[in-house]
């Protein structure tokens, strides 16, 4: 009996559990491929995001090079968009701005592409929020341009999406004297009877003409081709474009500040000698009186203005071409000419006697404004006399007075990957 | 009926069981031997890959982190990443810095900086690795490529001569 009852439980049992055995086991196996494909997975699209970010990052700098050469090209999207009336304030709707993908980055959107065996797909979206008018500069503009990258790579078994987006602040400053000050041959702020005598301390203006004219002939001539009495209803305006170049205004107007004449030369002279050009406005914060900035540019390229706290010696200076160049320098305090051809606007605001002195018979191809008259040293009547100043229209017209530029680092980094807000 | 003929029966089906079970449970045990040996290599490949996007994004940030200054200076020429250092735990003094070795597999990096245009550096960062699993050689290779601005360039960019006021 008992073998019957055990020849009965063993029959076809030992099949059923190997073959349950092996479904279990065919299970595990299963389960640990999965594990496999998974990982791989996961691996292929940690790769795929680092490519696509390093992507994203190089679309955001590629773009920030164009914009900041579209900034100041008359006629393109983002130079139109920077110099219409404020569009509001911060949290106003943004401006949006045309812009194409940077031509240098299909190549290299192609080449991760064939890396990666997918489908690579930039896009790219820029626009101006903010945009308004400084109440430290009413001739400028400042606001925030925001630039939306999205690089979406598919074809691969999990599609990745990466978003950046770059915020830059902006600003256009005026790199010439402020209006009206920027329409001035000669402009004496306070004349004397050692001088201008007939003026009786009144301020003295020369228009701004095609050609230099000699001191001799501007103190000589009457009516408008000579110095004149400003006009009482100019004189307040020209008293606000002064307050505009005090050194206060001007730090915070400026681009670039640096600490002394030596770090001015530091990074201005680098520049010009790999023959890039110098835009902006750099407010040098002399160390004191002692501290004398030297400017002697032989060739200078850009549209700039230096503006110094110290005294200043100018030597020399050269336009690379007047029709896209321009040099202002306004010293808050004396101004000593050396040079024989200065291609470049001076504002010398010393009020001391002999703010503004001349060391050389020199030509002043801009315009000149200072607080006292021109003092000569060394030099006999006949060679200051023979001083010319003016012939600053045809630059003036040609030469474009304002310069936007896209701060160098960012504002604001944000980036997204898929899922995330 | 009698014992003997029934005896004979159970064993008859026993052993065809059991020549079938071990069909099956050798076949089965093949079929997830290399269902293993793949795991592990998948795996193990992933584990390459992975490392690879570590020290790629660790060594591109680092590059990155110099600034436009500090790699415009050194276009042209290939550099080895020292991939030693990034590696667990504290390197060894007497080992090559510009390899990581990890479960028998050879990372190293190299590294090149290329102006493609003024103001633009391309910043090519690669990482290779190779070495030996078992009976198998492993190999595997990540480049990463990164365009870097000048900062400094809307400062000193040379616009067309085309003028007018703002």
């Amino acid at each position: 009996m008992r073998v019957r009852s055990a020849t009965r439980m063993s029959r076809g049992s030992g099949l059923a559990l190997v073959m349950v055995s092996t479904l279990v086991a065919g299970l595990l196996g299963v389960a640990l491929v999965d594990r496999s494909i998974r990982s791989s997975r996961t691996a292929a699209w940690g790769r795929e995001h680092l490519v696509a970010r390093m992507l994203a990052g190089s679309v955001a700098d590629a773009t920030y090079l164009d914009l900041q050469e579209m900034a100041n090209i008359p006629g393109s999207s983002l130079y139109e968009a920077l110099r219409q009336g404020g569009v509001g304030t911060a949290g106003a709707p943004s401006v949006p701005v045309a812009m194409t993908l940077p031509a240098i980055i299909t190549p290299v959107v192609e080449e991760q592409a064939k890396v990666l065996g997918a489908t690579i797909t930039p896009s790219l979206a820029v626009s101006l929020r903010g945009l308004s008018t400084p109440h430290f500069d009413p001739e400028g503009r400042i606001g925030v341009v925001v630039v939306d990258v999205v690089i979406e790579v598919t074809g691969r078994p999990l599609a990745v999406t990466e978003r950046l987006t770059v915020e830059r602040a902006v600003r256009v400053s005026k790199v010439t004297a402020p209006f009206p000050l920027d329409q001035v041959g000669l402009l004496v702020m306070k004349t004397s009877k050692r001088d201008l005598a007939r003026f009786k301390g009144k301020p003295a203006l020369a228009t701004t003409s095609r050609a230099p004219r000699t001191l001799l002939e501007l103190m000589t001539t009457e009516g408008a081709d000579g110095l004149q009495i400003l006009p009482v209803e100019a004189r307040k305006q020209v008293g606000n474009a002064l307050r505009r170049v005090e050194a206060a205004a001007l730090r915070t107007k400026a681009h670039f500040v640096v600490k002394s004449g030596q770090e001015l030369d530091a990074l201005i002279r680098p520049l010009l000698a790999q023959g890039k050009a110098v835009h902006g406005v750099v407010h040098v914060d002399s160390r004191g009186p002692e501290d004398v900035t030297r400017l002697e540019l032989p060739v200078f390229r850009g549209r700039c203005l230096i503006s110094v706290t110290g005294p200043v010696v100018v030597g020399d200076i050269r336009l690379e071409d007047p029709a896209r160049d321009s040099l202002t320098i306004v010293s808050q305090d004396r101004v000593l000419v050396i040079g024989r051809e200065v291609h470049a606007s001076i504002v010398a605001l010393s009020k001391e006697k002999g703010g503004l002195a001349f060391q050389q018979r020199a030509v002043i191809r801009g315009s000149l404004i200072c607080q006292t008259f021109p003092a000569a040293v060394g030099l006999s009547s006949d060679e200051f006399g023979g001083c010319q100043f003016g012939g600053s229209a045809v630059a003036a017209v040609a030469a474009s007075s304002h310069v936007a530029i896209l701060a160098p680092h960012p504002l604001a980094i944000r980036t997204n990957q898929e899922g995330e807000e | 009926m009698n014992p003997t003929k029934i005896r004979r029966r159970v064993t008859a089906v026993t052993l065809v069981e059991v020549l079938v079970s071990v069909c099956v449970m050798g076949a089965t045990g093949v079929l997830l031997l290399g269902l293993l040996g793949q795991g592990n290599r998948g795996t193990a490949r992933a584990g390459e890959v992975q490392l690879a996007v570590s020290l790629g994004a660790r060594s591109m940030d680092v590059l990155l982190a110099q600034g436009f200054s500090g790699l415009a200076p050194r276009g042209g020429r290939d550099s080895s990443l020292m991939l030693g250092k990034m590696g667990p735990g504290r390197p060894d003094p007497a080992a090559d810095p510009t390899k990581l070795v990890l479960d028998g597999v050879t990372f190293m990096g190299w590294c090149q900086f290329v102006t493609v245009k003024p103001g633009i550096l391309r910043v090519n960062v690669t990482i290779m690795w190779e070495g030996v699993r078992g009976t198998e050689r492993v190999s595997g290779v990540l480049p990463l490529v990164r365009l870097m601005a000048d900062p400094g360039h809307g400062m000193s960019l040379r616009t067309p001569a085309r003028g007018g006021a703002a």
